[in-house]
């Protein structure tokens, strides 16, 4: 038998409340920065390269610029599906989780008014006193 | 699969642990420590961990202290899972580790130490008349720097500290290490009365025979599992077995 059944009430009432740090959306967040720091980045590369290219006519050289700038161009690509991915995934489970709620309220809805018409059917069927 | 069989964690198996870990598992550098630890503590309950150095008992403590990172399993508190959370938030809301070596300041009194206790807004006369209840010998040592107590003293310090923030669940890290065992006898009366007023104790211990009279429940660990589980009474023999690596 417990002596104090509060304190431990107050502990499971706080421990469930406690916010807890998510591993893995600090992960999603990375990878979501790093797609879009890599998508700017390999703009920036294929820029360089068309730069470089232009800049000889030295076809050797113009080679090497332009494996530059496709370098460039699929980091690019890479970083776009990467933040393209986690944009999505940050969206879908917002939105899944406004979903659930908005199904929770209409459930509490109907719930309050199949109750109240309970309450009315029952009061007409009383018979008058 | 749990660690305390119902009957034995609890005679009321519908109450929900306020402590519970499922295979849980945490190593150092890769090296494994705990290898699939279950283990209930439920409220107002002493649960002893006992097994032989190197068992991964306080790495128990640690991980569920928030200390250690769990690389496996779960950490349940009030039925909760936990794992992750910060070490200074489970504190605040009620979790108390005394740890191996006393954590005390030594270069502080006794009376800054407890007054150290006291930055939540607590009332530093109310922890100090507490402290001198608990352990009347404190008293008379309140402006006596801390490092210069004997380590019962020190180890009675300690747990003042720890008491005074009112835990719902105390864990304590081998309390008898290096004391005598009059001086382990009266620390351990202290934690019977600690639980008789109802925080939930989990204890560990090299010897079953330093709990036997306090812990209602015993788990024996031994290479990081939970080998045996029972009361601290019948778990003597297969803790002797385990320290000879039987």
């Amino acid at each position: 038998m417990l002596d104090h059944p509060d304190r431990v009430e107050q502990f499971k009432t706080e421990i469930s409340e406690m916010k807890l740090p998510d591993p893995s959306s600090g992960r999603d967040r990375l990878l979501l920065r790093g797609g879009a720091v890599l998508m700017a980045a390999g703009i920036i590369v294929a820029a360089v390269g068309y730069s470089l290219s232009h800049g000889t006519t030295n076809v050797l050289q113009q080679n090497d610029a332009q494996v530059v700038a496709i370098i460039g161009l699929t980091l690019s690509v890479v970083g776009g599906a990467l933040f393209v991915r986690y944009s999505i995934a940050h969206f879908l489970r917002f939105w899944l989780a406004r979903l659930s709620w908005e199904q929770q309220a209409q459930t509490d809805r109907l719930i309050e008014a199949l109750g109240a018409r309970d309450q009315t059917a029952s009061r007409t069927n009383e018979p008058a006193a | 699969m749990s660690a305390l069989p119902a009957s034995a964690a609890n005679d009321d198996i519908t109450v929900e642990p306020i402590l519970e870990l499922r295979d849980l598992r945490a190593g150092y550098d890769g090296v494994a420590v705990l290898d699939g630890v279950d283990l209930a503590v439920h409220p107002g309950r002493v649960v002893a961990l006992l097994g032989p150095n190197g068992a991964g008992k306080s790495t128990t403590l640690k991980v569920v202290a928030g200390l250690h990172p769990a690389s496996g399993g779960d950490v349940l508190m009030a039925g909760r899972r936990v794992n992750g959370a910060r070490p200074e938030d489970l504190a605040r809301f009620g979790l108390c580790l005394i740890p191996e070596g006393r954590g005390i300041f030594p270069n502080l009194t006794v009376h800054e130490n407890l007054w150290m206790m006291t930055h939540r807004g607590g009332d530093l006369d109310r922890v100090e008349e507490e402290t001198v209840r608990r352990f009347p010998q404190l008293g008379k040592f309140m402006h006596r720097t801390a490092g210069t107590l004997s380590g019962g003293e020190q180890q009675m310090l300690a747990m003042a500290r720890g008491l005074s923030t009112d835990p719902a669940l105390l864990v304590l890290d081998e309390l008898s290490m290096g004391l005598a065992p009059i001086v382990v006898d009266q620390l351990y009366e202290t934690v019977s009365q600690v639980a008789a007023e109802g925080t939930s104790i989990l204890l560990v211990e090299q010897f079953a025979r330093i709990v036997m009279d306090v812990a209602d429940d015993a788990a024996v660990m031994v290479q990081g599992k939970i080998v045996v589980t029972g009361r601290p009474r019948d778990l003597e023999e297969t803790l002797s077995q385990a320290y000879l690596g039987g």
